[in-house]
């Protein structure tokens, strides 16, 4: 059998190393390939020799040491374009998928339901009424300034969930139908809310539209910079829970049997897979499909222990997302695809095939 | 039709293996437990105990408190008022992990997740042993196939889970439930939905975990199954323990009628009584 191998006692184990470091190696492919097509086509070589030298760089100036040997100027202009304009962006994709493929995974394994996303608990309603708020009062914030949005999309979608948890809450149990019937009231209230605003605000209906169906035009380092963090931090939890996630497919109460706290995997779950999908949403606008699609792609794939799903999940998210940003950016060029408009259309299909074939079995 | 009670015959495993097992220490024990969900109380003061290598079998009728016993004894439900003991240590003073490294528990109507391997959900079993961040260790692994072993599964080990037959899971589950190398093993309504076959295989493979110097509980509505498989029995009706003892003292005419509230006739054989309904 291809996907085991047999452990010192003969019991079957499933293989991480080799599929995590082919797909790792995969989404560098890709990285290098998004970052060389635009309006200017630069190849894999020169996409690779801009980045190093752009490493460079910044290594070399947070050590505040002079810059390397200068280059001639049509380096120059590749360097401005792989490193400044493109690698951002591509970086940015990636995060923000891997941070929604995270998101997925883990609410997929803690409802133990394949059709759940990261925004089944209101994430994605709350950071976007938060965000219409603020673009039709001007888009900043006193000193938060060009973040105003991202921050208020991102505590939109933290506020949210935490209402929403506290809602579905008995004592200190967090039963799981409550939980999913409170994000969808909740989900179903804020979406009315940017309806409203969208309509009340015609001016501004367009900008607002095309934040809620997602973009990365707006990526940079400094946004790089302010979801990496995050993304590292709820990867790290979800990481954490991934064997009790496993134990948990057995049931609540067989899990409990088994010696795993339950209500605090299922809060600290919904807490690390928010965290993402929050960050996510703050920079890059509500991207759907991504949370729902590649985590099941993935278990089809490589099968459902979570110590696998989870890390692969979050290579492949980010793959997916690098891969539907460069389309949305080159199909209409010079114009733009929503990037979330991209997901959809991928996923959705890939969506409806999925609920056909549970319903058949 | 009164009880068939031959006392020449010689009585089957039920009194020898309870004298012997008499002089094992118990490893379960609840005393005067009350127990209910929020204002409905189920369990008005029930005592028992379970020694190391003996089957306590738990019968009585729908709603008298058998799950809620289950429940109570894997801390799932909280007691109302009286003690339990595990291995010794009092319930309360036991948390989740430490409770699953001295009791396993085979749940009724055990669900296997599609896609896992029987291995892979045979190990969930070492759970309660396993640290965060570090794989099982070999002893664990020793652990699993000891367990693969014992209940007939390790030609399985790499079949996913959704391509076994009814026997096959739930020997599955039996195995999962003996690699926590557990002092108590409750096994709630194991057979049912089982064919002979299978009924006789997961008790052998109950007594055997009971030879092995486990205390078992057995939770059945089967009582013949029960008859055969136990060294004594507890009657629970309505919450309370109304009979207690070797299977002969328990499977008694007048007793069953009363808790059971039909009519039966009880046949005794060389290997235990038989109760079957009146219809």
């Amino acid at each position: 059998m291809s996907v085991a191998r047999v452990s010192s006692a003969g019991v079957a184990v499933r293989r991480l190393t080799r599929p995590l470091a082919l797909s790792t190696l995969a989404l560098g492919l890709v990285v290098v390939l998004a970052a060389g097509i635009g309006s200017v086509r630069i190849g894999p070589a020169d996409v690779t020799a801009a980045t190093v030298r752009g490493i460079e760089g910044s290594v070399r100036a947070a050590f505040g040491l002079a810059p390397s040997v200068p280059v001639d100027a049509g380096q120059r202009v590749i360097d401005t374009i792989v490193w400044q304009i493109r690698l951002p962006r591509v970086v940015l994709a990636a995060l923000v998928g891997a941070a929604l493929a995270l998101a997925g995974a883990g609410f997929q394994g803690v409802f133990r339901n394949p059709l759940a996303d990261p925004y089944l608990l209101g994430a994605a309603s709350g950071a976007g009424f938060a965000a219409a708020l603020v673009m039709v009062a001007g888009g900043t914030l006193g000193v938060l300034g060009a973040f105003s949005v991202s921050a208020a999309a991102f505590v939109g979608a933290t506020l949210t969930v935490l209402a929403v948890v506290a809602l579905a809450r008995r004592g200190w149990t967090l039963p799981v139908v409550p939980l999913v019937l409170a994000g969808v009231v909740i989900g179903s209230c804020l979406a009315a809310g940017t309806s409203f605003v969208l309509l009340a605000a015609r001016e501004q209906a367009a900008g607002i539209l095309t934040w809620l169906l997602g973009s990365l035009a707006f990526a940079s380092w400094d946004r790089v910079g302010s979801l990496l963090p995050l993304v590292l931090v709820a990867a790290a939890g979800m990481l954490a829970a991934a064997r009790a996630l496993d134990v948990l497919q057995l049931g609540e109460l067989a899990a409990a049997h088994l010696g795993v706290s339950v209500e605090a995997l299922k809060l600290g779950v919904v807490l690390a897979g928010t965290l993402a999908t929050a960050a996510a949403v703050s920079v890059a606008g509500v991207i759907g499909f991504v949370g729902l699609v590649v985590p099941h792609a993935v278990r089809l794939a490589f099968g459902p222990d979570h110590r696998r799903l989870v890390p692969l999940a979050a290579v492949w998210g980010a793959g997916f997302m690098v891969l539907a940003d460069l389309v949305a950016r080159t199909v209409i060029a010079p114009a733009e695809l929503p990037v979330g408009v991209v997901t959809a259309l991928v996923g959705a299909p890939f969506f409806l095939v999925l609920l056909r074939r549970r319903s058949a079995a | 039709m009164t009880d068939v009670v031959a006392p020449s015959v010689a009585a089957g495993r039920g009194a020898t293996d309870a004298l012997m097992a008499s002089a094992a220490p118990d490893v379960l024990r609840l005393e005067g437990v009350h127990a209910g969900y929020g204002a409905r109380p189920v369990l008005h003061g029930v005592d028992l105990e379970v020694r190391a290598g003996e089957v306590l079998g738990i019968i009585g009728p729908n709603g008298a408190g058998k799950s809620t016993l289950v429940h109570v004894i894997s801390k799932v439900l909280a007691v109302q008022s009286g003690s339990v003991w595990v291995d010794g240590a009092p319930l309360a003073s036991l948390g989740r992990r430490a409770l699953a490294r001295r009791l396993a528990v085979m749940p009724q109507a055990a669900t296997l997740p599609d896609g896992f391997l029987v291995g892979e959900v045979v190990r969930m079993g070492r759970t309660p042993f396993v640290r965060a961040w570090r794989g099982p260790s070999a002893e664990d692994e020793a652990e699993v196939e000891r367990a693969m072993r014992q209940t007939g599964v390790w030609g399985l080990a790499e079949r996913p889970v959704e391509h076994l037959s009814g026997g096959e899971r739930q020997r599955v589950v039996l195995a999962r439930a003996l690699a926590q190398r557990p002092r108590v093993l409750v096994l709630d309504e194991p057979t049912s939905h089982l064919d002979l076959r299978y009924q006789a295989e997961l008790l052998r493979a109950a007594r055997q975990a009971a030879a092995d110097g486990v205390g078992v509980l057995l939770v059945i509505h089967d009582l013949n199954l029960a008859a055969r498989a136990c060294d004594r029995m507890l009657l629970l009706t309505d919450g309370r323990v109304v009979a207690a003892g070797t299977v002969r003292q328990v499977l008694v005419r007048s007793r069953l009628e009363r808790a059971y509230r039909t009519e039966v006739d009880v046949f005794d054989s060389p290997r235990g009584p038989t109760v079957v309904p009146r219809v």
